[in-house]
């Protein structure tokens, strides 16, 4: 990391088929993108010494060691916040790998999320865990979903900068054009049109439609992180990873951001940025193209506003005027993102901004060195900056 | 969640359960008030409940009751999943109280379509499911 002794990168990634219907347990879909990722860097089970993933995956680091065969393991961790701690686990890896606790680190994420466990369909008490305290409010009035629990402050963002949902539209299909040239994408060769989107129909109203939330995905994601000098041997071009920050902002609750001053943005990512800018120097002119979480079309207009690549409320406008869609400024989210690629609860996104910086996507942005990745904004969350060599 | 929840005609409320946390809270709804912790040393009004003032750290606090009036800051009506609706015609809503603070709750007693921002609402109390009485908002029309 930028103020560590040793640079660290990203030398292998490994993806599974998106579906809906994986039919394998999460625990194989894992093996298999752990598996891929270390064939790309050329590396072996036996090299591994570190497994990271975070909430709500399925599958612990202890029964990978166990399925996989794995040698020692001198790092192992769980990062907090379910989708916000996704670029969290790369600050877990890039720490243990900097200060030579670990080698080869594998961070991972894999989960049938459509044919298992389907976030959208309600969650309950017990599925909440150990967030079930700060949750219990809005469960009781029967509040059971990310989109429901998200909405009012979502609602409040719109009302506040003079939007409705028909104007999030732009949003959805700035994301369906760059999934309709992406093989793998659930929505390969459909992109959308406003008018879809606005006969879509009603998750929260006004609020959300139904193109408005991500996809529901089966599938998994795995990376290899250890240092730049081992990864010189290795076989696959590195990604640096620059910095990853993670933080919860002051009253930050989960995916209910009802009690702060604002209510109407992300006071986590505020945080996060803050830590991130002031410790790499960037700023948001600095980056090249953009990898932001979006579970719901509200945040990627949220997210452009609190890491600065424009003024607040105008994130919407920013996406209309074609600035994160193919050809634009600012491209985002290459692969289609979790509304047009699927949803692996952002770690899809992560493995598109290596191919991206390697300069093998599929949709792939010219002149793109260093980009931002952002995971879950409306909780506890975690970003980094990825630059290629 | 599933569809086997809704009863018709009979407002569900899951939970809460009550602990040493926010039992100040279900004290006072059993007696019809609608109380928040406010801060003894900056007087900052608090919710959800907490041991500490999030203002300035103080742990001395008082439960204080509030005129159970205030506005709709934003809402939604939730639509889909259908499996996941446990009543119907569901309005959630975070009140701002006259006094600042803030709530999250339902709205009852009114269309969905006539609901907006900045409408004036006032406390009601409803059974849940543990026996605690919960607070919900209806439309103020300015009687009582």
């Amino acid at each position: 990391m930028e103020d560590s002794n040793a640079e660290v990168v990203i030398a292998g990634i490994g993806i599974t088929e998106i579906s809906r219907d994986s039919g394998v347990s999460s625990a194989v879909l894992a093996t298999r993108a752990i598996t891929s990722a270390l064939a790309d860097a050329g590396l072996s089970t036996r090299d591994v010494d570190g497994l990271v993933t975070y909430e709500a995956d399925p599958t612990s680091p202890f029964l990978l060691a166990q399925l996989l065969g794995l040698p020692e393991l001198h790092w192992y961790s769980v990062t907090l916040a379910g989708g916000g701690g996704a670029c969290a686990t790369f600050q877990d890896a890039a720490l243990a790998v900097s200060t030579g606790l670990a080698s080869h680190v594998v961070v991972y994420r894999a989960e049938n999320m459509r044919s298992g466990r389907r976030f959208g369909q309600g969650i309950s008490d017990s599925d909440a865990g150990a967030a079930q305290a700060v949750l219990r409010q809005v469960f009781t009035y029967g509040s059971v979903t990310p989109a429901w629990w998200e909405a009012p402050t979502f609602h409040r963002y719109l009302h506040d900068y003079g939007k409705t949902n028909a104007d999030l539209a732009h949003v959805v299909v700035s994301a369906r054009r760059w999934a309709a040239t992406n093989p793998a994408a659930h929505f390969h060769g459909r992109p959308l049109t406003m008018d879809e989107h606005q006969t879509s129909k009603w998750i929260a109203e006004p609020v959300l439609r139904i193109h408005d939330c991500c996809l529901e995905s089966d599938g998994g994601a795995a990376f290899v992180v250890t240092s730049a000098e081992r990864a010189r041997d290795l076989k696959a071009k590195a990604v640096r990873i620059r910095h990853a920050a993670r933080g919860m902002g002051h009253r930050s609750t989960l995916m209910q951001n009802y009690y702060a001053r604002d209510i109407a943005g992300l006071p986590d990512l505020d945080v996060v940025a803050k830590k991130l800018y002031e410790r790499t120097g960037l700023r948001a002119s600095d980056f090249d193209a953009a990898i932001l979480y979006d579970s719901f079309s509200p945040l990627v207009p949220m997210s452009l506003e609190a890491l600065g690549f424009c003024n607040r409320g105008e994130g919407i406008d920013f996406i209309a005027d074609g600035h994160t869609s193919p050809g634009g400024l600012l491209p985002v989210n290459p692969n289609g993102g979790q509304m047009g690629e699927g949803y692996l609860h952002g770690f899809n996104g992560i493995v598109e901004a290596v191919r991206q910086l390697r300069g093998t996507s599929v949709n792939q942005v010219h002149d793109v060195n260093r980009m931002i990745v952002t995971s879950g904004p409306a909780l506890p969350t975690s970003a980094m900056v990825l630059q290629g060599y | 969640m599933t569809a086997a929840n809704l009863v018709a005609g009979q407002p569900r409320f899951i939970g809460p359960d009550v602990d040493d946390v926010n039992r100040f809270f279900f004290d006072a709804t059993r007696d019809g008030r609608l109380a928040f912790q406010k801060c003894r040393s900056c007087a900052e009004w608090w919710s959800p409940p907490a041991l500490a003032c999030f203002n300035c750290g103080a742990t001395e606090f008082d439960v204080v009751t509030t005129g159970g009036r205030g506005f709709v800051h934003t809402y939604a009506i939730p639509r889909r999943p259908s499996a996941a609706l446990i009543d119907e015609n569901i309005v959630f809503a975070v009140i701002e109280l006259d006094e600042g603070v803030r709530y999250f709750s339902r709205l009852m007693d009114v269309d969905p379509s006539v609901v907006n921002f900045d409408m004036r609402v006032v406390v009601r109390f409803v059974p849940a499911e543990t026996g605690a009485l919960v607070p919900v908002f209806v439309p103020d029309r300015g009687d009582e």
